[in-house]
C-alpha cells in the first residue's frame, strides 16, 4: 500500500491535477475559469508523458560523441517528448481559438456565466 | 433540489476520479526502464537516430524525421487555428474580412521597459535563430525558436501597440502560408522522385544517407518555424484589435 502511494507518487500527482482541471470545466460557470482548468488538464497530460518518458540513471536524448553507438539504457525515451512538443503547440492553438470564441461571445451577450448565458439565449 | 445536470456533472467527476484511481496498479514505476513506453519502438530511435537522421538530437530526429508526418498534421493543425481565430474575430465591411484596431488595453510603455526591451530584443530574435538552426545538435527546433521568435514581436507590440514594427496580419498569413508551402513542397519532392512522400532522399544536393536527411529535416524545421511565428503573432493581434462595434 505505502509503496503503492510512493512508487507511482508522479502518477498521483497529474492524476491530481488532470481531476483538478475535470473538476472547474464540469463545475464552473464563468467560461475564463473552464478554459484555464482546461489548460490545467493539458498541463497534468503532458507531466505524465514526461515523466513516463523518464529512466533511472540515464541522460537527456542528445548523443554528443560521433564515435560512440548510444544504448537504449542509457538514453530516456524521446518519443514521449515529441509527441509533448507537439501536444504544447495543440494547446496553445486551442487557448488561442477558445479565447477568441470567448471574446467573442462577450461581445454578444456581454456576460461570460454560464447559466446567465442560458438565461438569455432561452429568452 | 438541483438540476439534472448539477447531478451529472459531479457524478461523472467521481467517475473520472475512481477510473485514475483503479488504473494506478498498471502503471509502470517511476524511472522503470523496461516500461512498456520504453521498449517497443523507442530503442530503435535511440540506437539508429544518429546514423540514419543526421540529428544527435533524437527528439528532433523523430520529429523531423521519423514521424515527419505527424508533425505536417500538427504544423496543419495550428495554422488553422490561426485562420479560425482571424475568422471569428474579424469583420465584413464593404465586402472585405477586415480588422478595426481598437484600444483594448494601455500599454505599458515607461521609459526603463521601453529601453530594457530595445536593448534585448535583438537578443532574443538571435537566439530564436540560433535555437531553429542548432536543433539538430542541441535542444531546440522549429516550435520552440517560432514560439521564442513570436515572443519577442509581442513584447514589443505589448509596450508599443501603435508602432509599425512588427508583423502585419497580412505579412503574418503570407509568412505562415509561405512557412506550410515549403513544408509541403520537401514532401512533395519525393513523390517526384518516384519515392515515398516526405522521403529526404530525394533531396538534390551532394551528399548520401543521414547527412542528406538532415538538410530535409532542416527544411522543414524552417518551414515550422516561419508558421508558427506568423499564427503566433496572429493569433495575438487578432485577440487584441477589436472589430468595430
Amino acid at each position: 500500500m505505502w509503496s503503492e502511494l510512493i512508487g507511482r507518487a508522479d502518477y498521483w500527482l497529474s492524476a491530481t491535477l488532470f481531476l483538478i482541471g475535470l473538476y472547474g470545466m464540469l463545475v464552473h460557470p464563468n467560461l475564463v475559469k473552464k478554459l484555464m482548468a482546461m489548460n490545467i488538464m493539458q498541463v497534468a497530460v503532458i507531466v505524465f508523458y514526461i515523466t513516463v518518458a523518464f529512466k533511472s540513471n540515464a541522460t537527456p536524448p542528445i548523443s554528443i560523441d560521433n564515435e560512440y553507438s548510444p544504448t537504449a539504457r542509457e538514453y530516456i525515451n524521446p518519443l514521449p517528448h515529441t509527441l509533448m512538443l507537439t501536444a504544447i503547440v495543440v494547446s496553445i492553438s486551442t487557448t488561442g481559438v477558445a479565447l477568441s470564441l470567448i471574446i467573442r461571445i462577450h461581445r454578444r451577450y456581454s456576460t461570460l456565466n454560464e447559466i446567465e448565458l442560458i438565461a438569455k439565449l432561452r429568452q | 433540489m438541483q438540476p439534472f445536470a448539477w447531478w451529472f456533472n459531479r457524478l461523472a467527476f467521481l467517475g473520472a476520479a475512481t477510473v485514475l484511481f483503479f488504473t494506478a496498479r498498471n502503471i509502470p514505476h517511476f524511472g522503470d526502464p523496461d516500461a512498456s513506453a520504453a521498449t517497443h519502438v523507442s530503442p530503435r530511435y535511440i540506437e539508429k537516430a544518429k546514423d540514419e537522421t543526421g540529428a544527435h538530437n533524437m527528439v528532433t530526429a523523430v520529429l523531423a524525421d521519423y514521424r515527419s508526418y505527424d508533425t505536417l498534421g500538427e504544423t496543419v493543425v495550428i495554422f488553422t487555428a490561426g485562420m479560425a481565430c482571424l475568422m471569428v474575430l474579424g469583420v465584413f465591411e464593404n465586402g472585405r474580412h477586415t480588422f478595426v484596431a481598437t484600444k483594448m488595453f494601455e500599454p505599458f510603455g515607461s521609459n526603463i521597459i521601453d529601453a530594457a526591451a530595445r536593448m534585448l530584443l535583438p537578443f532574443i530574435l538571435t537566439f530564436a535563430a540560433y535555437v531553429v538552426v542548432h536543433g539538430h545538435d542541441s535542444p531546440g527546433g522549429g516550435f520552440q525558436g517560432g514560439a521564442i521568435c513570436a515572443a519577442a514581436i509581442i513584447l514589443f507590440k505589448l509596450i508599443r501597440p501603435e508602432s509599425k514594427m512588427g508583423l502585419p496580419i497580412r505579412q503574418g498569413i503570407i509568412l505562415s502560408c509561405t512557412g506550410l508551402l515549403i513544408y509541403v513542397g520537401i514532401g512533395l519532392l519525393g513523390l517526384l522522385a518516384e519515392l515515398n512522400y516526405l522521403d529526404y532522399a530525394a533531396l538534390p544536393f551532394d551528399k548520401t544517407g543521414g547527412e542528406l536527411r538532415a538538410y530535409g529535416s532542416l527544411g522543414i524545421e524552417l518551414g515550422v518555424f516561419l508558421t508558427v511565428t506568423g499564427i503566433l503573432s496572429l493569433i495575438f493581434q487578432a485577440l487584441f484589435t477589436g472589430a468595430k462595434e
